[in-house]
């Protein structure tokens, strides 16, 4: 786990451009919003005083009253969800790029890019089965809630009900890292395997669980990183009640989102690292010569790279040239 | 002889002055012997009650309120108002489990009446009348005619024998934990206030008296008249008691115990009953010196809270014993309700409150305060000043939504939040950023656009709509009353509310008695400023509509707009236009502020649509103001009250950061 951890970082180090790719992004379409949020504010109230009374902190009356000038907002909102899903489906779409990327030693905008518009059809496919598997968390915790219930019929004390509920929520949160998990190895099953989207979730569960802590124990380490980081940044932002103060806030608010991003995809290196290490063997001696009926034009692996592979995780692509 | 004469006459004198210095009329006394079957959750009792007609009309009958009968079944009106749910629970159970309760009078026997003993068994002549509504299947109201009438001043005995089962707890009373909590309000066969002319609403040309005994209703159950209460309790003797009063005696036989309680000038009884109780004890110095034992029955897993109890408690005190007047009983009995009797939580009985809170609620989140105080503030608006919360729920709740909005103003709102624009900023909830005062939370629970004028405050609680109850009976009166205490001024309005206090307390004041004390006190006639916001669903809404610095000779004639005030040589012309958006009126202050620093101030009647200042003046003005003092807490759009000639945005960017940042940490999860 430690040697796949390593790897991530180096290969997030080595491939900055991808995190630079994936923040650019994020910040583009987070962005947009906050502009509509801000000229929305600005249209209602620039003249209005209550700038001052924002830079200040939480003013419950100000958001109180915006039901007098509720409409704009509303429709601000709508624009959100649209924007969502937007983003969502771009991700879709860079995440066969990354991956790709991940497999290689260098990054090469073109290739990114090609590799993104191969594998998008099928890794929209895992989203939505992914966003199925949200229901799973959900329904564990409607049956520790449905359990608290019970409990409470004949309890005296909303103590063990009230950490009932908050170990259901938890199982359900670690549910649902389960299937995040799940949905990633499924990528790497898709863009390595050459699986059909089920097929690769389907044996991307089984990899999950066989290998669960040490999945389970990278996505922690490098969320302890983020933790760490947004710890530290917390106790030193300032209280943004001055333009100058604001700016200072944002930046320190974009380092947090630029470092989230950059142990997002090292954690996808680290966890592709060790996909590779632990992919069974079965598995390989299936994978199929010819592309997936579902894809329209053959799947192209990745160009060999000039040099040696530098880890046993790089024999997969030798196995995959074996097969051709 | 002479000396028995002059005995006599000591002892009459004696009788007299005693009379005269009880602090209520003591019209409704009642001696009662209960004893509790946990196990089938009932209670069965023997009631001794001694009513005294205060009125000049011989009365041929006497009503009583049967409240428990309200949860007898989903006929009830309480029931059908309710939807079947109040305070946010439902009753649970199948229809033919042990959750309703009811109370059932076995026999009524007239032991005396105007002095003379009888022994007369009423029982057959008791029936149930309903005089809110049509609804024949209510028996929460019954009546019985007398073989012959009490006379002008006289009294009536009487013996009731009834069994009250218990409800499982949905709203105020009842059982939960499973029988191991009892929360036993509204238990007890109540009689209702007989009001002469001149009483309250009722004219002094009227020709005869009437009684007043509402319904079991949905939102309201208290008007009663004051009386001496004493209570024989009897319980197994694992189960810890808090009642109404002072606890006299305490005896055990067998496995039971008997606890007496006393007290005098109150106008309910109720108590609780649990062997889960954890008892602490603590006191306070009321201003006149007397000592007042606060007890605090805590679940257990609320004892570390005990503090912030006692805290809210004190806070109250000294708050009320300076805005009114002396708390004047020796005992007050917090009640932690169990889990799953939340619905007994949050309410008011003489001398005794229960409270609401949950295991480890953080110290930012003072929803425990909140509720201690309030139910504590109802000690005044309720517990003395005995309003009838039926007719005018707003003496009762709007005013006790003053107290506490005050209190946890003065004593919860911290440093920052006293600077802030209504003295409150963090006194509901200050965790993890999130910061509110109480005061905000409570006017927001009016202003809103769909709230605002949908109803009035003054009628029946139970014609109100939906979710009008609470925000007419108390967010806007809670609002209102800080508007007032705002335009009176701190000092002005203290001596408003004590002389209310003095005058009405042990009585059964009105919105008028409230009205015509605030007129007397200050030498101002308020009725306006009260007809707009009691007795009419106007809001009220002023603005800053435009701000102008340079000289424009076509400006539009705004219709209604009032004459141009002041006109000065100078490099601007300045225009400043004042709207008044909505249809209640009142008198505003204005503010303009200058680059040079100069200020304008000016009151402005309201009375016009728009108010228009021009000035022409070397300097810009900068920033124009209404309500520059906030004092109209009542205005329902406070984002429109001034208006600056230049943009500021800084703080719009503050928080488009601060969602885009929140945004983005949510948009990685997608990556």
């Amino acid at each position: 786990m430690i040697k796949a951890i390593q790897t991530g970082l180096k290969k997030a180090k080595t491939h900055w451009q991808i995190s630079a790719l994936v923040y650019a992004l994020n910040f583009v379409f987070a962005l947009g919003f906050a502009m509509a949020f801000k000229n929305v504010l600005a249209d209602e109230f620039a003249f209005r005083d209550v700038s001052r009374r924002l830079l200040e902190g939480f003013d419950f009356t100000f958001l109180s009253d915006m039901n007098y000038a509720s409409g704009s907002v509303t429709s601000l909102f709508k624009t959100l969800n649209w924007l969502v899903a937007g983003y969502i489906l771009t991700s879709a779409f860079l995440s066969g790029g990354i991956i790709a990327s991940l497999r290689r030693e260098e990054f090469s905008l073109p290739d990114f890019f090609a590799d993104s518009a191969r594998y998008v059809g099928r890794f929209v496919a895992l989203s939505a089965f992914f966003a199925l598997t949200v229901l799973a968390p959900i329904v564990v915790v409607a049956i520790f809630s449905a359990i608290g219930n019970a409990m409470s019929e004949s309890a005296i004390s909303e103590a063990p009900v009230m950490i009932w509920t908050v170990v259901g929520i938890g199982l359900g949160a670690i549910t649902l890292a389960f299937f995040y998990l799940a949905f990633e190895v499924a990528k790497f099953e898709v863009a390595c395997e050459n699986k059909k989207p089920f097929r690769a979730y389907m044996s991307a569960f089984k990899i999950t669980l066989k290998n669960i802590a040490s999945f389970f124990g990278i996505m922690l380490a490098f969320l302890l990183c983020v933790g760490v980081i947004g710890s530290v940044l917390h106790l030193l932002a300032p209280k943004g009640e001055t333009g100058a103060g604001v700016f200072a806030l944002a930046l320190m608010q974009q380092a947090l989102v630029a470092s989230r991003v950059f142990f997002r995809v090292a954690t996808m290196g680290a966890l592709l690292e060790k996909y590779r290490e632990v992919r069974p063997k079965q598995e390989l001696a299936e994978t199929p010569s010819e592309p997936v009926s579902e894809t329209t034009e053959p799947i192209q692996e990745p160009e060999p790279t000039k040099q040696a592979p530098e880890n046993a995780g790089d024999a997969e692509i030798k196995s995959e040239q074996e097969t051709k | 002889m002479k000396r028995i004469t002059s005995l006599l006459t000591l002892l009459l004198f004696g009788i007299f002055s005693a009379r005269a210095q009880t602090a209520s009329p003591r019209l409704a006394n009642y001696d009662i012997i209960a004893s509790l079957d946990p196990e089938s959750r009932t209670i069965t009792a023997t009631e001794i009650l001694t009513w005294k007609n205060h009125s000049n009309d011989t009365v041929p009958d006497l009503r009583f309120h049967l409240y428990l009968n309200a949860f007898k079944n989903r006929n009830s009106t309480f029931f059908k108002e309710s939807g079947g749910q109040l305070r946010g629970i439902e009753p649970e159970g199948k229809e033919d489990e042990n959750i309703w309760g009811f109370v059932e009078i076995e026999s009524m026997k007239l032991l005396s009446l105007n002095g003379k003993e009888e022994s007369i068994d009423l029982t057959s002549r008791l029936q149930f009348i309903h005089p809110d509504d049509d609804n024949k299947d209510d028996q929460t109201v019954a009546q019985i005619l007398l073989p012959s009438p009490v006379l002008p001043k006289g009294e009536a005995k009487l013996e009731i024998k009834f069994k009250s089962k218990l409800p499982k707890i949905f709203a105020r009373t009842g059982y939960a934990a499973d029988g191991k909590f009892f929360l036993v309000a509204q238990w007890f066969p109540k009689i209702g206030v007989y009001e002469s002319p001149g009483d309250r609403y009722v004219p002094l040309t009227a020709s005869k008296g009437q009684w007043n005994c509402h319904q079991f209703h949905g939102n309201s159950e208290f008007f009663a008249d004051f009386g001496v209460y004493r209570v024989a309790i009897t319980v197994p003797k694992s189960y810890v008691v808090g009642a109404t009063g002072v606890l006299q005696s305490q005896t055990e036989q067998g496995d039971l115990k008997t606890l007496v309680y006393y007290q005098e000038d109150v106008h309910d009884f109720a108590w609780a009953a649990s062997p889960l109780f954890q008892v602490f004890e603590d006191s306070y110095k009321s201003k006149d010196g007397h000592s007042i034992k606060l007890t605090f029955l805590a679940q257990p897993q609320h004892a570390d809270q005990a503090e912030r109890h006692f805290l809210a408690v004190k806070n109250a005190l000294e708050w009320a014993e300076e805005w009114l007047g002396v708390y004047p009983y020796s005992s007050l009995t917090i009640v932690d309700p169990a889990y799953g009797g939340g619905g007994a939580g949050g309410m008011e009985y003489p001398t005794f409150i229960t409270a609401g809170t949950f295991w480890k609620i953080p110290l930012g989140v003072k929803t425990t305060e909140i509720v201690t105080v309030h139910e504590f503030g109802h000690q005044y608006f309720y517990g003395m000043l005995a309003s009838n919360e039926f007719e005018e729920a707003w003496l009762d709740e709007g005013m006790n939504t003053w107290l506490e909005l005050s209190v946890m103003r003065r004593y919860y709102a911290g440093e920052a939040g006293k600077k802030s624009a209504f003295g409150d900023k963090t006194s509901a909830i200050d965790f993890l950023g999130i910061r509110i005062g109480d005061v905000e939370q409570s006017r927001s629970g009016y202003t809103s656009p769909s709230n605002a004028k949908r109803d009035t405050i003054v009628k029946p609680v139970w014609t109100y709509k939906r979710g009008g109850y609470g925000t007419f009976s108390y967010n806007k009166p809670g609002t209102m009353m800080l508007t007032l205490e705002n335009i009176l001024g701190e000092e002005t309005m203290k001596i408003v509310m004590r002389t209310y206090f003095e005058r009405f307390k042990f009585k059964h004041p009105t919105t008028r008695d409230f009205i015509r004390t605030v007129n007397e006190a200050t030498g101002k006639d308020f009725t306006p400023f009260f007809n707009q916001f009691l007795y009419s669903t106007l809001a009220l809404d002023y603005a800053v509509q435009n701000l102008s610095n340079s000289a424009d000779e076509n400006d539009e004639e705004l219709e209604g707009a009032t004459d141009a005030t002041e006109k000065k040589q100078g490099d601007y012309r300045i225009k400043v236009v004042f709207e008044r958006k909505e249809e209640a009126v009142a008198p505003m202050d204005i503010l303009i502020k200058f680059e040079d620093g100069t200020e304008f101030r000016d009151v402005w009647d309201g009375v016009a649509r728009y108010k228009i200042y021009e000035f022409e003046k070397p300097a810009k003005a900068v920033a124009a103001y209404i309500d520059s003092e906030n004092k109209y807490l009542l205005d329902v759009n406070r984002n429109n009250n001034a208006l600056t000639a230049k943009p500021e945005t800084a703080g719009f960017w503050k928080w488009a950061m601060n969602a885009m940042f929140w945004l983005q940490n949510f948009l990685l999860i997608f990556a």
